[in-house]
């Protein structure tokens, strides 16, 4: 039973969002498009989940009926996007090179494996070591309750009484996500959650890591940036509140999700399409589709999402289009935004 | 202001990364040429921190937000790619040896102006794949095949109260983790009497609704000898209430069927 939960969990968290995010593959090969590919699928089914959660919990619906209508739409979108990655042959199967050149020297090899170690370690202290964190005893009870009483928001997370629909908490539904996980897998919602959501979570933020630095850096300085961004983690519980410590000790949270895989992606997102006002080229309708997209997660993973992506996309909306003089650009980035006004419009009037 | 600073404060810790964000500012400041790096990695950082401070926006946001959560500000500072893209671009400037110095260096920093994640006294070896307790499980496990068809109320001791909703759905806590938090101020007698030492046993049996779970070396126990043990593991006792009726209206845990509590 856990073999085949786990291989579910496998397809839904890693080759499910890898082959969606596939359809935003343009140039980038190798560990790039494959860390591009993960985070902008897994990115996509978040932004495709939150409305369709959201709707399903104000309309007090079953639980058993947002898995059906979700997993519907995620085979739909499974479906295009192999049929566009057929067409454009992007699931042609070719020799990862960790390092496209021969230029490559020892020095820098050697540190691309220490990184890659390092990874792992932690990947392995998400699975074996347990942090007790009392905000499980929300998100986590959350999630359990979902699955077995099958409803939600509905249930006291704390408690277990029943409640009215508590709308604050049900505007984020993160934990409902995990939720899904479990209830396709059939592993108890606890263990989804501290491993498996938790090891997904860690390898997406150093993805979005690496594709910051192999987006600004030459070859030879990204296992630099790499290994330092490592120990920066490793070495960032110097207080309780740092995104370091929610990354890995809390990472099973959407607040976590938010710190460490949304915001710095989005960063990632910006500077590809400043990137392109640089260079006087035109940013395509997919990074614009795939920016709003993770606008819309960032409101799955709290509440507080809506206003910190707003903000972020707003201070640099405003740098880039006074330093390039280009006010559509502005623009672009307020339209991308409107999903984050639109689930804070109805945090401000149901709440 | 001042409680932006008492937060700002809380959020950098011992505050040394925060002197080490702050130096590659600077020096990203002055040697970035790249438009683009200096808007992500100099100007909107700086900008978050104006209006994290600025009383207007900290009195608006506060509004906003809860006062509590309002250090989530902060995350927007990308301080690890700022950190590890200072370094990585010091270590391509230099050459051969001195390569390596750096990046020892470099890490030495680090690893003293930070602290290391696994030392956190929070984190223990995980007993099993759900990261919860074996005999919190056991005892869950225990409590539900009591009455599998419906929920049950069981009072906690507070070692227990954030795992038992991650495992079970059908047991029903009588107080929750908010009597933990000082804070929130919320007060419950039966988890009171449960943390009092010795244990109030005639608030809890009075307060109790079906089952108790009672650590075995605590004092007050041998006060609960009329009521009925359900279970027992290594460190812990489970009573039920003895006049507990179940949904048929019949008292599985008695011979005495004329008490009429419910």
């Amino acid at each position: 039973m856990i073999f085949i939960g786990t291989i579910q969990l496998v397809i839904w968290e890693l080759i499910i969002p890898a082959m969606i995010g596939s359809v935003v593959l343009g140039k980038e090969k190798g560990l790039n498009g494959i860390c591009l590919s993960l985070t902008a699928g897994q990115i996509i089914m978040w932004a495709v989940f939150q409305p369709i959660a959201v709707i399903f919990i104000l309309r007090n619906e079953a639980f058993s009926s947002l898995v059906a209508a979700y997993a519907f739409l995620t085979a739909a979108m499974l479906i295009c996007a192999v049929i566009a990655g057929i067409k454009s042959n992007t699931f042609r199967l070719r020799r990862i090179r960790l390092f496209e050149d021969r230029e490559t020297d020892r020095m820098t090899a050697v540190l691309f494996l220490l990184s890659m170690l390092l990874l792992a370690l932690q990947v392995f202290m998400a699975v074996f070591l347990a942090y007790a964190d009392g905000d499980d005893a929300y998100y986590i009870a959350t999630s359990t309750v979902t699955n077995d009483a099958d409803t939600m928001y509905m249930k006291l997370p704390y408690t277990g009484g029943s409640t009215e629909l508590d709308v604050r908490h049900g505007l984020a539904p993160f934990p409902i996500w995990v939720s899904f996980l479990s209830r396709i897998s059939g592993i108890h919602t606890a263990i989804v959650a501290h491993v498996a959501v938790s090891a997904v979570m860690i390898i997406m933020s150093y993805g979005v890591l690496f594709l910051l630095g192999s987006s600004i850096l030459k070859k030879k300085q990204l296992p630099v940036f790499m290994l330092a961004a490592e120990l920066l983690i490793l070495f960032g519980d110097y207080s309780y509140y740092s995104v370091e410590n929610f990354m890995l000790a809390r990472s099973r949270q959407g607040k976590a999700a938010l710190g460490s895989v949304i915001i710095p992606f989005i960063i990632y997102l910006l500077y590809r399409l400043l990137e392109r006002l640089r260079l006087s080229e035109k940013a395509g309708i997919k990074e614009w589709l795939l920016l709003a997209a993770s606008v819309t997660a960032g409101c799955l993973c709290t509440t507080m999402g809506t206003l910190l992506v707003c903000l972020l996309m707003g201070i640099t909306g405003i740098f880039g289009a006074i330093m390039y003089r280009n006010f559509r650009f502005i623009t672009f980035i307020a339209v991308c935004c409107l999903p984050a006004v639109i689930f804070a419009g109805m945090y401000a009037l149901i709440v | 202001m001042s409680e932006a600073v008492t937060l700002f404060r809380e959020y950098m810790g011992k505050g040394f990364v925060m002197i080490l964000f702050f130096i590659a500012l600077i020096y990203l400041f002055v040697s970035e040429k790249n438009k683009n790096r200096r808007i992500l990695f100099v100007y909107m950082p700086v900008t978050v921190l104006v209006i994290f401070f600025n009383p207007f926006s900290t009195g608006l946001l506060m509004r906003i937000l809860d006062s509590e959560i309002y250090y989530r500000l902060l995350w927007l500072l990308p301080m690890t790619a700022v950190l590890s893209y200072t370094v990585s671009q010091i270590y391509i400037k230099l050459q051969g040896a001195s390569r390596a110095l750096f990046l020892a260096g470099a890490a030495a920093i680090i690893m003293i102006s930070g602290s290391f994640i696994y030392m956190n006294p929070n984190y223990s070896r995980a007993e099993n794949l759900y990261h919860i307790p074996d005999e919190v499980i056991e005892i869950c496990d225990a409590l539900e095949a009591e009455d599998p068809e419906h929920e049950s109320y069981v009072a906690v001791p507070s070692e227990m109260l954030q795992y038992v909703r991650q495992y079970s759905g059908k047991l029903v806590l009588e107080y929750g983790r908010e009597v933990l938090v000082d804070r929130w101020e919320n007060y419950n007698e039966l988890y009171e009497a449960m943390e009092a030492d010795p244990m109030d046993a005639a608030t809890i049996k009075r307060e109790m609704r079906k089952f108790a779970v009672l650590p075995k070396d605590k004092a007050g126990l041998e006060n609960f000898t009329e009521m009925v043990q359900v279970y027992e593991s290594e460190h812990y006792v489970v009573y039920v209430h003895k006049y507990w009726k179940n949904y048929d209206g019949k008292f599985p845990y008695t011979e005495n069927p004329d008490y009429q509590w419910w």
